[in-house]
């Protein structure tokens, strides 16, 4: 794709490849910051070998995720992939980084006691802002059926709180 | 029921939302590398648009101030106008084309007197006649509230009155009439007393009758 395009690729994507990293890097503003510019300097580089066929939010999201496992992996060396991988989401320490109110406190740890993947559901559309689409897409699932498994997900996720 | 915890989801989501500072550094670095400063074509776009939609608007004013007989000195836009003229005085580089200019300003500002004196008379005219007009209301009001007590008072005295001054005014209006009712029959009745008078049938001192038989008989004669 020709060059010229892409500061308005950047401008559609910035906002979701800085949660996307955001979330994954312990809430960290600065090295969400940092990441983000690298994944988009290497997303220029790599520009005018993009198919626009292929997804456009697929292909810098890959670049986003291959380059925050990447980093992951020089923090936590000797940490396999799958592991930073599955469980990237879970290390962030809620109550030290971020500043949360304590119902939003509540409400992240009642999102982890959600099986895996209706917890995966909810993190991508409902904070990071994902498309059911892109997450059909992500997933390999039917974007009508990740609506309604996300809605019963929802509905879990208001019982477990009621119970604390 | 959900839509409390996907709002709360929501806002925990837009924590991780990028500082406005950073993104617009990231773009500028971005396009410096892609070559040409695309940004400022696509602004300048609107600002052109904003800049010729002012001087429409200014321009508009202007010609409005200038022209309209309604822009006097009691008008907002009237500097606008004195200010063209400014102009319109330093552009005139020649001496006639100065007093072309002077000429015409004060042209401007005998016909701007003129409306100003008319719409003077014409505003002290319509308040004068408002003035008129309400005086008159003022003055019928009374006089129907003068009728009101008039009439109200005859009602009052007629319920006052007894069956004995009701006689009485009944007696009167009936003297009134039948003196009225006299007057209108006038000439015969009074002619027919003075015959019956001439011809002796009733005493015209005590208005008695005489005997009719024998004096008619010499009314005949004679």
């Amino acid at each position: 794709m020709d060059l010229k395009h892409f500061p308005d690729f950047y401008r559609v994507n910035v906002q979701r490849i800085h949660r996307f990293i955001y979330f994954r890097v312990r809430g960290d503003t600065d090295v969400a910051e940092d990441l983000t510019q690298d994944v988009f300097l290497k997303a220029f580089a790599a520009f005018e070998s993009y198919d626009p066929n292929i997804s456009s939010s697929s292909w810098i999201f890959t670049i986003a995720r291959n380059h925050v496992i990447n980093y992951m992996q020089k923090q936590h060396p000797g940490t396999s992939l799958d592991e930073i991988e599955n469980t990237i989401w879970d290390r962030i320490p809620w109550d030290k980084k971020m500043e949360s109110r304590h119902d939003q406190k509540r409400l992240m740890e009642a999102l982890r006691q959600l099986p895996e993947q209706d917890r995966e559901i909810v993190r991508l559309k409902h904070i990071e802002g994902w498309t059911f689409n892109e997450i059909a897409e992500k997933m390999g699932k039917n974007a009508g059926a990740l609506r309604v498994q996300s809605h019963r997900a929802l509905r879990a996720l208001r019982k477990i709180m009621k119970q604390k | 029921m959900t839509r409390r915890i996907e709002r709360k989801l929501r806002k925990i989501g837009r924590q991780g939302n990028p500082d406005r500072a950073f993104v617009r550094t990231l773009e500028a670095q971005l396009r410096q590398k892609v070559g040409h400063p695309i940004w400022w074509i696509r602004w300048s776009k609107f600002a052109a648009v904003g800049a010729t939609a002012l001087i429409l608007a200014t321009s508009a004013t202007g010609v409005y101030a200038y022209t309209s007989d309604n822009v006097l000195p009691n008008h907002p836009l009237y500097s606008v106008r004195l200010d063209i003229e400014k102009v319109e005085e330093a552009l005139a580089v020649t001496p006639r084309a100065r007093a072309a200019v002077i000429r015409q300003i004060k042209k401007r500002r005998t016909k701007e007197h003129r409306i100003m004196r008319t719409r003077l008379e014409l505003r002290n005219r319509r308040a004068h006649m408002r003035a008129k007009q309400v005086k008159f209301l003022e003055d019928d009001q009374v006089k129907l509230r003068e009728d009101r007590q008039k009439t109200q008072e005859q009602r009052i005295h007629i319920r006052e009155e007894t069956p004995k001054d009701l006689r009485g005014r009944i007696e009167r209006i009936r003297g009134e009439h039948s003196a009225d009712a006299s007057d209108i029959r006038g000439e015969p009745i009074h002619a027919a007393f003075r015959v019956i008078q001439a011809t002796g049938t009733i005493d015209a001192a005590s208005g008695t009758e005489i005997n009719r038989d024998r004096e008619a008989s010499h009314s005949l004669d004679d």
